[in-house]
């Protein structure tokens, strides 16, 4: 039916902190794309852009946005949007994504991916967004699911019902983040294998492995830890369920050497191994 | 228009941002927690970010103010400006002007001055990548222009007058060494900041330099720089001087233009 984009194999988030490790690596280095975070380019010149143009002319790059807002009532920002699509000109990007939250409303902005209730107001609502967004950028785009800390008395579905039934309606891609299925399954108890079972496998273009940090009974999504066991369990049954899908381990805090987020990657590409053929292995590049 | 959805999103962030709980009852948990422990993970991180940001955009404030004082004068500042903006970068863009007004600011100018030098160090690392005029545009000027030529600064630059010391404790700040003492002065001093190479620079200026780079600003020509220079120091090698200052900034990538008088 649709045509998702390429699988690319096993990637990383650009952090400015491995900038040099990156670019003055003698050997080649074990990552196969690279996922920036689409603000920090988002800015007049100077050496984040340059660090970019130097990584997309080695690396397949892919768009991560965090301030889309898309399921907010405020009206769309298109002067961000228009900044987004000026960056998406020039980096070239696989895909563009962001996620199925809202960042706040009245001009302010809480610099939190906010979740929102399930219902089929939020689902016309945001899916009606999604295609405008779409249609302003030219391109389908990734919408991630986030990790939640609260669920509203008001939600009429589960919600891997309200993400598939988004993509559907919005036709869409999703950004599958591993680490916010199990982290919101802790959180709400709910079961994170159905979650996944319950995801339309056309879809998803992406997945994302991240850690997480414990607080008092809940699971918080901090991105500052390694990757965890059981995430890595469910990953494994993410690729069983959606074959070949572009993976990459997202830290954004505590930040360590290049080498301990290589290694996580390894793990990463020896699950899928294990689970996937060569044949489907294979990228693109 | 999602009415439930916009009056839902409302509630929460005011109660995000004043720390209240009247969207509390909209919230469903588990058993074993309750809404407040939860809602309180979106509260708490709000102000943990924001204040997050601003002692890495503002670090050596920080240093100067310590964690106490910095704490609290962020808390103030987050409650006078929300963030409206898409990108954390830019939250902190007002605080050395509300340093300014401050409670604390009274008896310590000093804060606002080093929150500039910190700002202007910020905004020249991503500002506009201009071209760069060299020695070769110099060299390709007719000597019969040269009196009538302007000069173009990078988007980079910035040209800070201080009436503190408020460079030297920066830099003692970024070297981790104890800071001279508060020294106020009668006539300001010069701070240029740019950016060379991708890597941002400063220095302070001595009088006559500030003077000329302030007249570069203004779209002054070759020929009044000369002759303030000449009221400055002396007058005879005024002229010199001035080339002197242009061969380095050429050098240094401050200038982006000269421009020819029509
Ligand atoms: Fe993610």
């Amino acid at each position: 039916m649709i045509d998702k984009p390429p699988f690319l194999g096993f990637g990383l988030g650009l952090r400015p902190q491995h900038y040099p490790e990156i670019l003055d690596a003698e050997t080649e280095l074990p990552i196969d794309w690279f996922e920036i975070i689409s603000e920090n380019y988002m800015v007049e010149g100077g050496r984040p852009l340059q660090m970019l143009d130097r990584i997309k002319e080695r690396y397949p790059v892919v768009m991560h946005g965090v301030s889309m807002s898309i399921a907010s009532t405020a009206p769309l920002n298109m002067e961000y949007l228009g900044r987004l699509k000026k960056l998406a000109d020039h980096a070239n990007p696989k895909w563009i994504s962001d996620h199925l939250c809202w960042t706040g409303v009245h001009g302010v902005n809480l610099h939190d991916l906010l979740p929102i209730p399930y219902t089929e107001e939020a689902l016309n609502h945001v899916a009606g967004r999604i295609s405008q967004v779409q249609d302003f950028l030219g391109r389908r785009i990734a919408i991630e699911n986030v990790s939640s800390y609260i669920e509203f008395e008001e939600s009429e579905m589960d919600e891997w019902t309200f993400v598939a039934e988004i993509a559907k309606r919005a036709d869409c891609w999703l950004l599958l983040d591993v680490n916010n299925v199990f982290v919101s399954g802790q959180n709400h108890q709910f079961d994170d294998g159905n979650f996944i079972e319950q995801i339309p496998v056309e879809r998803v273009v992406q997945f994302h492995l991240a850690g997480h940090s414990e607080g008092e009974d809940v699971l918080i999504d901090t991105h500052d830890q390694p990757v965890c066991d059981e995430v890595f369990e469910l990953y494994e049954n993410a690729l069983k369920r959606f074959g070949p899908v572009s993976t990459m381990i997202e830290r954004d805090d505590n930040i360590p050497p290049l080498a301990e987020l290589l290694a996580e990657l390894d793990r990463a590409r020896e699950i899928a191994s294990g689970v996937l053929s060569p044949e489907q292995l294979k990228t693109a590049a | 228009m999602a009415k439930n959805l916009a009056n839902l999103q409302s509630q929460m962030q005011n109660d995000i941002l004043k720390r209240e709980s009247r969207v509390l009852k909209r919230f469903s948990v588990p058993k074993h927690t309750t809404a407040e422990k939860r809602f309180a993970v979106y509260q708490d991180a709000y102000q943990i970010r924001l204040i997050e940001v601003l002692s890495e955009d503002y670090e050596n404030t920080w240093k100067y103010l310590g964690d106490e004082q910095f704490y609290k004068l962020a808390v103030e500042y987050i409650k006078a400006h929300p963030s409206d903006q898409t990108n954390m970068r830019w939250f902190g863009r007002h605080f050395p002007e509300f340093l300014t007004q401050c409670s604390l600011s009274s008896d310590h100018p000093i804060l606002t001055e080093i929150a500039s030098i910190e700002k202007a160090i910020e905004d020249a690392f991503d500002a506009v990548d201009d071209q760069t005029a060299t020695m070769e545009n110099l060299a390709a000027i007719p000597p019969e222009a040269i009196t009538g030529l302007t000069f173009k600064l990078k988007s980079a630059c910035r040209l800070l007058r201080q009436q503190t010391n408020a460079l030297d404790i920066y830099m003692a700040l970024v070297n981790e060494q104890t800071p001279d003492a508060l020294e106020s002065f009668d006539q300001p001093r010069h701070t240029l900041v740019w950016r060379n190479d991708m890597m941002c620079q400063y220095r302070a200026l001595d009088a006559e330099e500030g003077m000329l780079v302030d007249l570069m600003f203004d779209g002054k020509d070759f020929a009044l720089m000369c002759e303030m220079a000449a009221t400055m120091r002396d007058a005879d090698s005024a002229a010199t001087r001035v080339a002197g200052h242009i061969t380095n900034w050429l050098q240094t990538q401050v200038i982006s233009e000269l421009i020819i008088a029509k």
